[in-house]
């Protein structure tokens, strides 16, 4: 009787429909993320959307106001990309991915997590460039994008994060010269290493970008 | 307008027929199979026993999903569930003798062919979760006289509601849900009287809900909810619809108060009206939905209590009403209520105690009441059904025990009872449970000593932080094989921290702080437990050295071991945890220097240790395997003498003006790389004398 099988497969169907967001905007954010991350090793597995918040997600850590600082990720055999929705997690202070098979870009809304202090993308497969937004992560102590396929210059904005005390870009793709102002005297030659830069700047006397 | 349509539609009905005669397919058959070959996109493979080659012209009554009549004219074909990807062509209107045509999850695009208003015998029409997009061709839908279901939920249609629909005078089941339909929902619905089943939820319609709609005296359920956005509220006539069995207005932007109206729905079993904002009191009225099984009115703006008189509501086993302004007792006779299964009511602003018998029914599942101001005991009957899996009390003022019953519930999944006034011992049953994933109860004044039997290994979860518990860590603690996040922080254990638990593969936190007594060394088998990201033992009476094992570490981000007594060196082998981002080794015993590579850290991580730091005597060895370069071994043995030297050269460098040294290069002139290495090298010396040393680190 199709009509009637219709029904019982219709209507419990409708009766189990929940919202696919809830009403936290970090949760919602960090579910748009699994959406574009392929996880065979199912280390998101307890990233329920239905949840009131993420705070009892493993890899996951809140603060007392159940706001999201810590995404510990590392080492996850996780692929895919990251979208702008990594923006709205305000609270952010270690965003921890390293060690992973991540494409695409880093995005620039990164730049709008003014709590961040470390940026840990080391050993996956971005590409694009270093976005400028980053500089305006005035709390940012460590910064290690190494191993990757980032193209284009350091950003010389980045020089302006006088609390970057760890800065590794070495093992990409990187052109034009390396800043030498700020933090950026204390950084060891071997955080550049392998790429195509040209050297420290050299200032008022060549174009900062020079050969990229 | 409505005049032109019925002629054009007619004008075309005629063409149709026309070239139905004229055309060149000679049975269905040959219709079915340029079905086959349209509704298979490219590089797919689908309805595979459907053979081109078939011979007999009656073959295509033994295709899957095909049924015919006596005449070998298809009257239903049912192909659904199969990645298709194509359309569906013109062809499909030769069938015109099709009662049935279910094409439903076949991932189908496109839009719907006129052709298909010519099959006015079809009583079913499904082509639910496809992509179909487009406006939905109502006037393709006039002739369809017998059409008893039409379902298109979960398309790309779009633009308003066909108002055409609305002179069909058999139809039961309208699914349109689950599209980009908008606009308001067309008062003429109100006309078809035949409906039993209206599904428009999901899609993005606005305007104020019709009234109009209470005169389908025969609906028996309306889903109306979910991305759809009404102004005002829900109409009180909504009450005339006296067939109703669910009615369905979640998420859709609502406002006003339930109308008590509402209580003239003799047969309404699911009320669901959660994610809206509205406000008022729960009309008390309600208490006449006497078939009532389902009650959702969470996460609303509603204010008052939870009416007396709803005890006489004895079918119902749903009851969610958290995340609103409600206040008052949890009424005493909700743990009277025979059938009650799912009780959420958190994040209000309930007071007074849980009703004693609770659970009593046997049949609890979910009891989640957080986050309100409720006091007294937890309930003991709560797991007397053993059926009990949420127990969420989080939140509150409940205190005395946890009930020992609750020790043997071994239907939990999760307990969370974290911030009450809880006492004495943790029952032991709670660390053997079978399903038991989440434990939370910190911030109690749970006192006793853990059981040594512990077996729960579905606990991934636990959490026994801020509590008085006092003995030692179990070495049976190894036994949580799921476990991730071990927080014990807050506490009064002693002795030492069991090597067992450096076993358990998934453990991603530990936190065993501020329990002042734990004592022993750190155990060289801390390696074995590679998942690690946060550790955590300060405050505590450990001591011997940090083991150097604690490198093998790779995922470790965050390691404190402050206010111990901890001895000995800083381990080199240390700088090679490039996870590491937060390090506090402050206030212990350790001694000699900081190794290099440290520096990231700045001195608040290593203070309080009076025998560590530059000017200290102890000397510490230098592990095998040490980066060549020679600057880095001199600062090793922190040699007075070198530094001078370096700081002589570079102090006759620093002689020469900057302008003229960068000059001098220019003059040799060969080209920007040579130039650019000169520089480098400079800075590199530079570099070693702000770092104390001429080496790199992680």
């Amino acid at each position: 009787m199709a009509p009637l099988s219709l029904f019982s497969i219709l209507v419990p169907f409708l009766l189990c429909l929940t919202p696919s967001s809830s009403t936290n905007s970090e949760g919602n954010a960090l579910h748009a993320l699994r959406s574009r991350l392929f996880d065979p090793n199912n280390v998101l597995q307890s990233w329920d959307p239905t949840l009131v918040n993420p705070c009892t997600w493993f890899h996951v850590t809140c603060d007392d106001s159940n706001h999201v600082i810590r995404l510990d990720l590392g080492n996850s055999n996780i692929s895919g990309t990251l979208g702008s929705e990594l923006g709205e997690l305000k609270h952010l202070q270690y965003l921890l991915l390293y060690r992973n098979e991540i494409v695409g870009k880093i995005p620039k809304e990164l730049g709008n997590l003014e709590n961040l202090v470390s940026i840990d993308l080391y050993e996956n497969r971005l590409e694009g460039e270093i976005p400028k937004s980053l500089a305006k992560l005035k709390s940012l102590r460590f910064l290690r994008l190494n191993n990757n396929k980032l193209t284009g210059s350091i950003p010389r904005e980045l020089t302006g994060l006088s609390n970057l005390k760890v800065l590794d870009v070495s093992n990409n793709n990187l052109c034009g010269t390396i800043p030498v102002d700020g933090p950026f005297a204390t950084f060891p030659l071997k955080s550049f290493e392998n790429n195509r830069l040209n050297g420290p700047e050299l200032k008022g006397l060549v174009p900062y970008d020079f050969g990229c | 307008m409505r005049n032109l349509t019925w002629v054009l539609l007619h004008v075309s009905l005629v063409f149709l027929l026309f070239s139905a005669c004229s055309s060149s397919y000679s049975s269905d058959l040959e219709v079915l199979l340029k079905l086959k070959s349209a509704m298979t996109g490219p590089n797919v493979s689908g309805l595979v026993d459907w053979p081109e080659n078939s011979s007999s012209p009656a073959a295509h009554c033994s295709f899957s999903g095909v049924s015919c009549d006596r005449d070998s004219r298809v009257v239903s074909l049912n192909v659904s569930c199969i990645p298709l990807c194509g359309f569906i062509p013109p062809e499909i209107g030769l069938l015109n003798k099709l009662v049935n045509l279910t094409i439903a999850a076949d991932n189908l695009t496109g839009r719907l062919p006129v052709e298909i208003a010519n099959l006015t015998s079809l009583k079913v029409l499904n082509i639910s979760n496809n992509l179909f997009m487009g406006n939905f061709p109502g006037e393709f839908f006039l002739g369809m006289t017998e059409l008893e279901i039409l379902d298109t939920y979960n398309n790309n249609f779009s633009g308003t509601l066909p108002t055409e629909l609305a002179n069909l005078k058999r139809i039961k089941h309208l699914s349109l849900g689950g599209n980009f339909f908008s606009g308001p929902i067309p008062d003429v619905y109100s006309e078809i009287q035949s409906l039993e089943y209206l599904g428009l939820n999901g899609n993005s319609h606005t305007g104020k809900f019709p009234a109009s709609l209470d005169r389908l005296s025969n609906l028996k359920e309306m889903y109306v909810g979910y991305f759809n956005a009404f102004d005002g509220g829900i109409p009180p006539e909504l009450g005339s619809l006296s067939s109703l069995q669910v009615l369905d207005m979640a998420s859709c932007n609502l406002t006003g108060e339930i109308p008590k109206s509402l209580n003239l729905l003799k047969n309404l079993q699911l009320l669901f009206l959660q994610i809206n904002r509205l406000t008022g009191y729960i009309p008390p009225e309600l208490s006449g939905l006497v078939s009532l099984r389902q009650l959702d009115l969470s996460i609303n703006e509603l204010a008052g209590e939870i009416p007396e008189s709803f005890s006489t509501l004895t079918n119902i086993t749903l009851i969610n009403l958290f995340k609103n302004h409600l206040r008052g007792p949890i009424p005493a006779y909700f743990g009277d209520l025979p059938n009650l299964e799912v009780l959420q009511v958190w994040d209000n602003n309930f007071t007074f105690e849980l009703p004693k018998n609770l659970g009593q029914n046997g049949k609890l599942k979910l009891l989640d009441v957080a986050t309100n101001q409720l006091t007294g005991p937890v309930p003991l009957v709560l797991c007397a059904g053993g059926k009990l899996k949420n127990l969420i009390l989080m939140e509150n003022f409940f205190s005395g025990a946890i009930p020992m019953e609750l020790g043997d519930c071994k239907s939990l999944t999760k307990i969370r009872i974290e911030k009450n006034l809880l006492n004495g011992t943790i029952p032991a049953g709670i660390f053997n449970l079978p399903s038991v994933e989440v434990v939370e109860v910190s911030d109690n004044y749970f006192s006793g000593e853990l059981p040594p039997k512990i077996s729960g290994d579905a606990i991934e979860t636990l959490v026994l932080s801020n509590n008085r518990i006092t003995g030692k860590m179990p070495p049976a603690i190894g036994n949580l094989k799921n476990l991730r996040t071990l927080s014990l922080e807050m506490n009064r254990l002693s002795g030492e921290i069991p090597s067992e638990l450096f076993g358990l593969p998934n453990l991603i936190n530990i936190n065993i702080s501020a329990n002042n007594h734990i004592s022993g060394e750190i155990p060289t088998s801390i390696a074995r437990c590679t998942s690690l990201s946060s550790i955590d033992f300060s405050r505590n009476n450990l001591f011997g050295e940090i083991p150097k094992e604690i490198a093998k570490l790779m995922l470790l981000s965050t390691l404190n071991l402050s206010h111990n007594r901890i001895t000995g060196c800083i381990p080199e082998e240390m700088r090679d945890m490039s996870s590491l981002v937060s390090l506090d080794l402050s206030n212990n015993d350790l001694v000699g220097r900081v190794p290099s590579g440290f520096v990231i850290y700045d001195d608040s991580s290593f203070a309080g240790n009076p025998n560590l730091g530059p000017q200290s005597h102890f000397s510490c060895p230098s592990s095998p395997g040490e980066v060549q370069n020679s600057s880095q071994t001199h600062g090793r043995f922190c040699s007075p003498v070198l530094i001078a030297c370096i700081a002589v050269f570079v102090t006759a460098l620093l002689l020469v003006p900057p302008r003229s040294r960068h000059s001098h290069v220019s003059k040799g002139g060969t080209g920007i790389v040579e130039r650019g290495k000169a520089t480098s090298e400079l800075t590199d010396i530079r570099r070693g004398l702000i770092a104390g040393n001429g080496g790199t680190h992680a």
